[in-house]
């Protein structure tokens, strides 16, 4: 934690340092997605939902910071006897710097933190109601500032190296430590704890999040406005014994404010 | 231009993903679905051993009757036998139309009648609470209870000071009949009889796709209500008493004031946990499963302490003999 704030620290101090400019963004999207979570199917189940990105940016010639809010809920298999809930949440920060050997390409590094929750409705057991998906993640982050017929276009591009991920246990809904003599309950008291102990590292064979996006900006007025649409795919697979597949793509509409 | 190519090229790419599309019969997707069935009992049932069931073999045996298979129609019924090997009550299929349980009473005469407990025992003075709790007093000094169900333990609270109010020397908690509920509600109702934390059981599930890949045995213990009291108890049990009425039974009976009698109950220690088939069919099976105290399997059954049953010429007279050893004894 204390290294997390240092680095944040240090960035901030960069940041203040150069001529920067400050960039805020909210966009709104209509996501279709597939699904397999292999706790409880072994089927894609496809549905829609929406998806809020909330986003600050702070930028110079050389250096980006950004930091993202999002959350998503969709449904999935609302034509199956049950269909399931779920619920998506994240926050990422971005540090990108500039490359000097191809104009307008940012590399950099991210760190982001997220859950996947859901929730199946319907007529089945209620005894594996639930599955959720937890991860907190380190990996590489690129920008690629052109322009497409005079307009901004951005694409971006994140891939998680080392995460710390959480699913439910093999045999049950709770974590794996709370499996463990001393600290199961009935009463499920002390979930939270033995939630934040179950997770395992690892690299891509535990945890791989491919996020892809590419957005193109119009202009409204002269005071910094920027209208936008973007398309943005997320491809998340997890490594363990009944592991989740899930490809969630977003068409949205963005405004931005220099 | 060369850029825009490379751009179209890597969202063409990203879009391939998978589809959800929906299952048509044909030999190749029957046979897909076999193997997923297979494949996810094989992986997550735990009572393989307990049951001396050769599952390789059962595939063996299914794989060459596959080929008569024609028809959805007869898929289902290929499935639900297929399921039904486990002899398992929480062996569950469904297809969205219709719901398929394996009949853990099958063999067994069942006979009981809350009617008859209600009008000749408690001579129709007793209260019911959400349809689904009967209880009242018996020759002024046996609290009488009768759960059709194990859900809603907090509801067991005003059965217990009302017991405490009429102070009972006795009490009868009937499970008769009761298909299940949840495993803490068991746990719940057993902390009014114990004054003191008291080990009641052990929690075990599935750690892994191997037959033998189990958790460490996790101890159930009791919590003691404020007004906890141990009170000479006996817990009426049947063939119906299923899932978590017996494993309710399995801890009572660590208790030494309390007696089990009855008729072998149901077993079935697992809870069922549903599965998705490719053709969209949901399967449930237990991924897990509750051992007594002494680290015993209920799963098969729970055997009474005091066995004894009622016939049916019993209830044509309107007798419960079952109750009135209970009452006796």
């Amino acid at each position: 934690m204390k290294f997390l704030y240092l680095v944040l620290l240090l960035f901030s101090s960069l940041a203040a340092t150069a001529q920067s400019t400050k960039t805020v963004t909210a966009s709104l999207g209509y996501a279709y997605h597939t699904v397999k979570e292999q706790r409880y199917t072994s089927k894609y189940r496809d549905g829609t939902g929406f998806s809020i990105d909330l986003g600050y940016e702070s930028a110079n010639e050389r250096v980006i910071h950004r930091i993202n809010v999002a959350y998503k809920s969709s449904t999935s298999g609302a034509d199956l006897p049950s269909s399931t809930n779920n619920q998506w949440a994240e926050i990422q920060y971005d540090y990108l710097r500039t490359t000097k050997q191809v104009k307008g390409l940012y590399l950099g590094g991210y760190i982001g933190t997220g859950i996947i929750y859901t929730e199946r409705d319907g007529p089945w057991n209620d005894n594996n109601i639930i599955s959720y998906t937890q991860w907190l993640s380190l990996g590489v982050s690129s920008r690629w500032n052109r322009r497409l017929w005079n307009k901004p276009w951005m694409t971006q591009l994140r891939l998680p190296l080392l995460s710390y991920r959480t699913r439910p246990s093999y045999g049950s809904g709770f974590p794996d430590a709370f499996l463990q003599p001393g600290t199961f309950s009935w009463r499920e008291e002390g979930l939270i704890g033995a939630g934040l102990r179950s997770g395992r590292i690892g690299s891509l064979n535990e945890f791989t999040k491919i996020e892809f996006s590419s957005d193109l900006f119009f202009s409204i007025g002269k005071k910094g406005w920027h209208f936008g649409t973007g398309y943005q795919f997320i491809g998340i697979f997890t490594g363990d014994e009944k592991p989740l597949s899930l490809f969630h793509h977003t068409i949205r509409l963005i405004v931005r404010r220099l | 231009m060369k850029h825009i190519a490379i751009y179209a090229l890597l969202v063409g790419l990203l879009c391939c993903t998978a589809c959800a599309k929906d299952f048509e019969f044909s030999e190749s997707s029957k046979v897909e679905v076999f193997e997923t069935m297979w494949t996810h009992i094989d992986q997550n049932y735990p009572f393989f051993e307990l049951k001396g069931i050769d599952w390789d073999a059962i595939r063996t045996t299914y794989t060459s009757r596959l080929a008569n298979v024609r028809s959805e129609f007869v898929l289902f019924d290929f499935c639900t036998d297929l399921l039904f090997e486990l002899e398992d009550g929480h062996g569950v299929i469904a297809d969205g139309s219709q719901t398929i349980s394996y009949n853990y009473t099958q063999g067994f005469d069942v006979l009981f009648d809350l009617g008859i407990a209600r009008a000749d025992y408690l001579n129709n003075d007793y209260r019911v609470i959400r349809g689904t709790i009967t209880y009242g007093i018996i020759q002024d000094s046996i609290g009488y209870v009768h759960y059709s169900n194990m859900r809603g333990a907090a509801d067991f609270a005003p059965v217990w000071d009302a017991f405490l109010e009429a102070d009972v020397q006795k009490v009868i908690i009937d499970v008769r009949s009761n298909p299940g509920g949840q495993i803490g509600n068991g746990v719940e109702i057993v902390g009014y009889l114990s004054e003191t934390e008291t080990l009641v059981g052990y929690q075990v599930q599935k750690g892994g796709p191997g037959r033998n890949d189990f958790t460490e045995l996790l101890p159930l213990t009791t919590r003691p209500k404020a007004n906890s009291k141990a009170i000479r108890t006996k817990v009426l049990i049947n063939r119906g008493s299923y899932s978590a009425a017996t494993m309710f039974a399995g801890m009572a009976r660590s208790l030494p004031y309390v007696e089990i009698i009855g008729q072998i109950s149901g077993g079935g220690a697992g809870g069922g946990q549903s599965f998705e088939l490719p053709n969209g069919w949901v399967i449930d099976i237990p991924q897990g499963f509750y051992l007594d105290a002494e680290q015993n399997h209920v799963e098969l059954g729970l055997e009474p302490d005091f066995p004894i049953n009622n016939t049916l010429e019993d209830l044509q007279i309107r007798r419960d003999v079952m109750l009135e050893a209970a009452i006796e004894r």
